[in-house]
């Protein structure tokens, strides 16, 4: 059996990538890229984000659900 | 220092916008706090999820100053608002965590889209098939949803 350890790919957080400093909670566009299909805001180890703008997307995200801007959840 | 109000009213309350505007300025400037320019009107939008069974509402939202003295004012400003009535809900963040005011996505949100990509869906399938087929891929893809979350937790990186 062949059982090579699958390579590990580093994914780039992609604010840092586009060196965005400040999330806009009305711009639910790019909050939706960052949550899945049930409306729950992804892991940092599945979107690539880094720690500060995972902390960062997760209170603009909660920000926009108080608005109604975003659901809580999507059946 | 620079913060953002953003609130929201309720439909039946649309015409009444430009007075619910002159009380907000009123509570804000007699707080100390300096309008930057004019409320920008995000416009009549649909909710996420119904608020009091209404499902619509209308948005704006405008920048001021307060000055350092003034910044223990916000508690208040934050009580004051939610006295209002016509208010539905607001809220008040520093300008400098969400960086320039930036031009609004039309005011299409996700439910509706997903609302037009299954009736999309259902236009390519034939007709006869269409109900069953429905329930069967909306189970197939909530299950899908949660194979994809389990394998992904299990890999690491």
């Amino acid at each position: 059996m062949d059982q090579r350890p699958q390579p590990i790919v580093k994914k780039s957080c992609y604010f840092c990538a586009n060196n965005i400093n400040a999330i806009d909670y009305k711009d639910t566009q790019l909050m939706r890229r960052f949550m899945n299909s049930q409306a729950k805001i992804v892991p940092p180890r599945r979107s690539g984000n880094c720690s500060k703008h995972q902390r960062m997307i997760a209170k603009t995200i909660k920000r926009a659900r108080a608005m109604a801007l975003l659901s809580y959840t999507i059946k | 220092m620079e913060y953002e109000l953003l609130f929201f009213i309720s439909v039946s309350n649309e015409d009444r916008v430009d007075i619910i505007k002159k009380e907000l300025i009123e509570i804000l400037e007699s707080l100390g706090a300096k309008l930057l320019g004019d409320f920008t009107d995000i416009g009549k939008r649909k909710l996420a999820y119904p608020i009091k069974r209404d499902t619509h509402a209308f948005y704006s939202w405008a920048r001021f100053t307060l000055d350092d003295e003034n910044r223990n004012n916000i508690p208040e400003i934050n009580k004051r608002i939610s006295l209002n009535n016509k208010i539905t809900r607001h809220l008040i963040v520093r300008a400098d965590e969400i960086g320039k005011p930036a031009s609004v996505a039309a005011p299409e949100t996700e439910v509706e889209k997903l609302a037009a990509e299954k009736i999309k869906a259902e236009i390519k399938k034939p007709r006869a098939k269409a109900k069953p087929a429905k329930k069967e891929s909306r189970a197939a893809l909530s299950e899908l949803d949660e194979k994809l979350s389990e394998i992904l937790e299990e890999t690491p990186g």
